[in-house]
């Protein structure tokens, strides 16, 4: 196998691990949702697959358009297809990615205008659930007093998982990332009067629970229907012959 | 198993005979009425014709409740709206047959697509708009277990059903307890009802789990531990509070204020006196 292969192998693998479940904030590839890579000379088939058949149609329109896109944007990839299998719309979501019909060209009357609304949600959610995971570390591990953190500011954080994670999810909902910007704030980014900043946090703690809740959840059923632990069956097969990209 | 509350789902685009199966139920509930209490399913896509039908049978079965499915799917549509023009005016009926007591079992309400299809925020409106009624939402909103719980936190008419959500006390416990514990802090005690799931296994073992559960020794720094008298509410006064079911001296508590619900600790916080 060539250099260019196994990069071209791997590239593809960072762009899937780009795309997130918006519902359970988690790549994609973590989840087991990417079933096979299939590389030839023509182009790139991806397979997806998800805990049930009845997932709801528009995350799944979602991750699979996610992976599309990203796959795209590789350079000499040449034709991607991304397929969803075993799903009720399997059929709908296949033909409108490969027709590049768009969101509402793919479900028609069932699609009003965009998802765009559902996924800015999801995202606030997300960063809901990363503000309280740095909050909680540094509780934990600080003995940080509950009466300080309305003043928590991001230079406060230590550097880590929890706080990139924040970062990212701020940079994702356009909120400030200066350091000197306040952790706990509400979905609009604006910082909370000290008095609301513990229902904030109490909140923010069940959408985690929820979050992760539903990760678990769906993870056991994946691992059900299919028989196996997820990522590790992700199938590649490279049967490119040209090295050229 | 003192006294059962039948919780119908129609399914008719998926079953040939439905899959609640409503005059057997009503017969046996009419046969035992010290040990079931039957209530009915209506889909508010039937439009007039199907109004008509809820006069009949709440004459006829003289109902206290009804069960609705808003991911049930019904011709071109896969799932409805509480707050929908039509399911107002089935809610607005309710009122006028005294059915006082709407059990929602939440599933993904698919169209349109542009929304999140478990979004609960429907049962907000209906309950602010409703009053006269009481909203159980089964399976306490979940995936949304968040967001139903602030809603409830808004509301004093909207209850948590534990179908779905209790069988997690078996096949992930600590999850379960992290359900339950949120329910407590936010909608409180007197606001969660059993849920048997019985048209999927005999209930026996999630009452006898349910008994025994505790919160794990390494959670309780989150949450408070689960006393017998929660449990007993949870498990019966709750549910026979919302029916007016005779509740026999020694099942009773021994302290007051079961039938008085008392506002969550989270209520409490979220909404300002």
């Amino acid at each position: 196998m060539t250099v260019t292969a196994v990069s071209l192998e791997s590239d593809i693998l960072a762009a899937l691990d780009t795309v997130a479940d918006p519902e359970l904030d988690q790549p994609i590839t973590e989840l087991g949702f990417v079933r096979s890579v299939n590389i030839a000379d023509g182009g790139v088939t991806v397979h997806l697959r998800l805990p049930t058949a009845f997932c709801s149609p528009n995350f799944a329109y979602l991750m699979a358009s996610d992976a599309y896109d990203a796959l795209r944007a590789l350079d000499g990839i040449g034709e991607v297809r991304v397929l969803l299998d075993d799903h009720h719309d399997s059929d709908k979501i296949n033909e409108g990615l490969a027709a590049e019909a768009g969101y509402v060209g793919t479900f028609g009357a069932e699609a009003e205008e965009s998802l765009d609304e559902l996924r800015t949600t999801f995202l606030r959610k997300a960063h809901t659930a990363a503000m309280e995971r740095c909050v909680s570390v540094l509780m934990r591990r600080e003995g940080l007093n509950p009466n300080e953190i309305h003043r928590l500011t991001l230079r406060d954080l230590p550097d880590g998982r929890e706080k990139s994670s924040l970062m990212r999810r701020r940079f994702a909902l356009g909120l400030s990332m200066c350091p000197n910007s306040k952790v706990v704030v509400g979905d609009d980014g604006r910082p909370l009067p000290a008095e609301a900043v513990p229902m904030r946090l109490r909140f923010a703690r069940s959408v985690r629970i929820s979050m992760e809740g539903n990760a678990h959840f769906c993870r056991g059923l994946l691992a059900t229907r299919y028989d196996d632990c997820g990522s590790a069956t992700l199938q590649i097969t490279n049967t490119r012959t040209r090295s050229s990209r | 198993m003192d006294h059962a509350i039948f919780q119908p789902a129609l399914l008719t685009d998926f079953y040939i005979n439905g899959f609640g199966q409503t005059e057997e139920a009503f017969g046996l509930a009419q046969r035992h009425p010290d040990k079931l209490t039957y209530n009915h399913a209506y889909d508010p896509r039937n439009g007039e014709l199907g109004l008509e039908h809820l006069r009949r049978d709440a004459e006829r079965m003289k109902l206290q409740g009804v069960k609705l499915y808003t991911a049930e799917w019904h011709g071109d549509s896969r799932g409805y709206k509480l707050d929908d023009p039509w399911s107002r005016r089935y809610l607005e009926e309710c009122i006028e047959l005294g059915i006082r007591n709407i059990h929602v079992h939440k599933g993904p309400t698919i169209r349109p697509l542009d929304r999140d299809a478990f979004d609960v925020a429907d049962i907000d409106k209906v309950a602010t708009d409703y009053l006269e009624l009481n909203f159980i939402v089964e399976h306490v909103g979940l995936p949304r277990l968040e967001d139903f719980c602030w809603i409830a936190t808004q509301e004093s008419n909207v209850y948590g059903g534990l179908a779905v959500a209790i069988p997690f006390i078996h096949t992930r416990p600590r999850y379960f307890a992290q359900i339950i514990g949120e329910l407590l802090y936010w909608i409180g005690e007197d606001k969660i009802l059993f849920a048997s799931d019985y048209a999927l296994w005999t209930p026996k073992w999630l009452v006898e789990k349910f008994v025994d559960f505790q919160i794990p020794e390494d959670m309780l720094g989150e949450y408070a531990p689960i006393t017998v008298d929660q449990k007993r509410k949870i498990l019966g006064l709750n549910a026979a509070a919302l029916y007016d079911i005779n509740v026999p001296a020694e099942l009773r508590l021994a302290t007051p204020g079961q039938d008085t619900v008392d506002v969550a600790a989270g209520a409490k916080e979220a909404v300002p006196l």
